[in-house]
């Protein structure tokens, strides 16, 4: 088996509050391979967003990696100092910001930004980075890219910002692509174009990507396999095909149901009661057993960890076992 | 029948064309009124050889201290030097050595503040602590003593401006480049590999001047008004040279029968500082649509 592109090992992220340490990430491990693309799901301040900061060193103040280790080719880049740290993984990695309206320098020209990485990095020259500019615009499907790389990010629609953040991403042939929320700020059709961009990217160049989203409905559409993060933890992952089809961990079963279907006309939105635990309290039980449809009285004893199902599944939920009756249960519930 | 349905040719649209178009420019009113006002004591300022006869340190000691109109169109002072040339020199003067001293403290206070707002840490916090300790003494007082302390002279009215003046850049660049540098686009520079002295010039610097600018029309009148009062109690430019400030304080002897000697002046100052608040409201307002 070949090594894999990225590796996360037991990633902890604790955040300075006022009220104490925030434990935002606590151990949390997954890994991308060559041209696989991973999903990344939970709801908001699940640490999924920090994850993906702590990759590329970008982690806002004052939070930090306590623990763990993210490993680039094999590489540990945490044991790196910051510049050689920001060289070897800016080097295979690089990422889409989700709101394109901040992701893009209001004051420079688009076909210079895209071009400032390849100039600073790869030792372009300035008219051979334009070129390269314009080549990106066109790769990302910007119509008159000549034209479009002297125009100010105002002058662009949400949807073209959006591929522009996209060319900026792919400017250095980056070999895995991290999307935080790429389409969040699009409205429906831009997003599905976008997706699209995304999919036939990879389908060109072999491109790698880990997609951060909490839109269950991208990520079945894009991503080969899928990682669910509950309070600091993923609970449970495997591939796309099989966690959609019968999930083993009652989170992502009440995800999965809270996704509107457009074939049933009149029904009410599932959701789920209830708010994450506060993580700067130690957590003592299964995080998730106040919100949990299936929860039982032994589930407040300790916090499960991960097991192995065997397909490269995992689950961390007590009573995984109970899980081929959890749409049965969930009926007589509803 | 079929009617004939006239259909006009529709043009391809061009988002980027419609988009592009610029919006309508025009100056709000206080930027004008600014504008003027600031312009035509900048040419009086320059054009003062044309403007006046009289040397600015001309003495003509048989007619000192000669009353409005005749000869000396704003009189003369106690040693017969004409009111008209030592107003309008002293305009290039004051003006000059304003906007200078506004220029140092200008560039000194945005880099600090550009620096040490991106790396944090402890130079920030040393740097602020400094910018704390300068703001707690009011502005005159301490322009005031450092001059005493170095003595009169342009040079060190430079001097003692940039080192008190820097402090309100530094602050506010600082707290622009705080929000700046987690913008998108800062952290996908760094993402990208970009080096960091080109994430400041190209990214946050452009950015985060705005404010500067703005703050610095308002900080040119506080400047030049330091120079008046500098002039006026002796510390200024040193004599003979024309001076706002030290014709006050030499006219101020005769202010019960020679009113004219202060007053003229007075105004001057009155009139350039209006200019220049104009000008800095007329920048914010100007900012603020776009």
């Amino acid at each position: 088996m070949s090594t894999p592109l990225l590796q996360v090992e037991d990633l902890h992220i604790d955040v300075p509050t006022r009220r104490g340490l925030l434990h935002a990430v606590r151990g949390v491990s997954f890994q991308v391979s060559p041209g696989e693309a991973l999903g990344l799901v939970g709801e908001s301040g699940c640490g999924k967003s920090l994850t993906l900061r702590a990759i590329l060193d970008l982690l806002p103040h004052p939070a930090e990696i306590v623990r763990g280790r993210v490993l680039v080719d094999g590489v540990d880049v945490t044991a790196l100092d910051r510049a050689a740290r920001r060289k070897a993984v800016s080097a295979s990695i690089s990422m889409v910001f989700q709101d394109s309206m901040t992701a893009l320098n209001p004051l420079m020209r688009i076909g210079d930004q895209i071009a400032e990485a390849p100039m600073a990095r790869l030792g372009y020259s300035r008219s051979a980075s334009r070129v390269r500019a314009v080549e990106l615009l066109r790769q990302v499907g910007v119509p008159d890219p000549e034209r479009r790389a002297r125009a100010y990010p105002h002058q662009l629609s949400g949807g073209l910002r959006q591929r522009v953040v996209i060319a900026i991403a792919l400017s250095c042939e980056p070999r895995l692509l991290l999307c935080d929320e790429p389409t969040t700020a699009l409205d429906v059709t831009i997003q599905a174009q976008v997706l699209q961009l995304l999919q036939g990217l990879r389908r060109e160049s072999d491109l790698a990507m880990l997609l951060v989203t909490h839109d269950l409905a991208v990520v079945s559409e894009t991503c080969d396999r899928l990682a669910v993060m509950y309070a600091g933890r993923v609970v449970e992952d495997g591939s796309i095909g099989q966690l959609v089809l019968e999930p083993r961990h009652p989170y992502t079963f009440s995800l999965l149901r809270s996704v509107p279907d457009p074939d049933e006309v009149r029904q009410r939105l599932l959701t789920i009661p209830g708010a994450p635990p506060d993580l700067v309290q130690p957590v003592r039980s299964c995080p998730f057993q106040p919100r949990c449809i299936f929860g039982k009285p032994d589930c407040g004893g300790a916090e499960p960890v991960l097991f192995e199902l065997g397909g490269a599944r995992h689950s961390a939920c007590h009573h995984v076992d109970d899980a081929l009756s959890w749409a049965d249960l969930a009926k007589v519930h509803a | 029948m079929t009617a004939v349905v006239e259909r006009p040719e529709l043009e391809p649209a061009d988002p980027a064309v419609l988009v592009v178009a610029p919006r309508a420019r025009r100056l709000n009113p206080t930027l004008l009124a600014g504008l003027v006002l600031l312009g035509l004591l900048l040419l009086a300022a320059i054009f003062a050889p044309l403007l006046t006869p009289y040397g600015p340190t001309t003495q003509d000691l048989s007619n000192s201290l000669a009353p409005l109109g005749g000869k000396h169109l704003l009189g003369t002072d106690q040693l017969g030097r004409d009111t008209l040339s030592r107003l309008l020199y002293g305009a290039r003067t004051d003006l000059r050595v304003g906007f200078l001293a506004v220029l140092f403290p200008f560039i000194i206070g945005s880099v600090l503040g550009l620096v040490i707002g991106y790396r944090g840490g402890l130079l920030d916090t040393l740097v602020m602590r400094l910018v704390d300790m300068v703001i707690a003494f009011p502005f005159y007082v301490l322009v005031i003593a450092l001059v005493f302390v170095l003595g009169p002279g342009t040079r060190n009215i430079y001097i003692a401006i940039t080192a008190v003046g820097w402090v309100a850049y530094c602050r506010i660049v600082r707290g622009e480049v705080l929000v700046a540098k987690q913008q998108e686009y800062a952290l996908a520079a760094r993402a990208g590999g970009v080096p960091t002295w080109r994430i400041l010039l190209r990214h946050l610097l452009p950015n985060v001047i705005v404010q500067a600018v703005v703050y610095s029309m308002s900080d040119i009148v506080l400047s030049i008004l330091a120079i008046v009062t500098l002039g006026y109690l002796g510390l200024g430019v040193p004599p003979p040279a024309p001076d706002w400030g030290s014709m006050i304080a030499d006219g101020q002897q005769f202010l019960l029968d020679k009113w004219w000697l202060t007053t003229i002046p007075g105004v001057a100052v009155v009139i350039t500082g209006l200019g220049l608040s104009l000008l800095g409201d007329g920048i914010v307002e100007r900012v603020k649509q776009t």
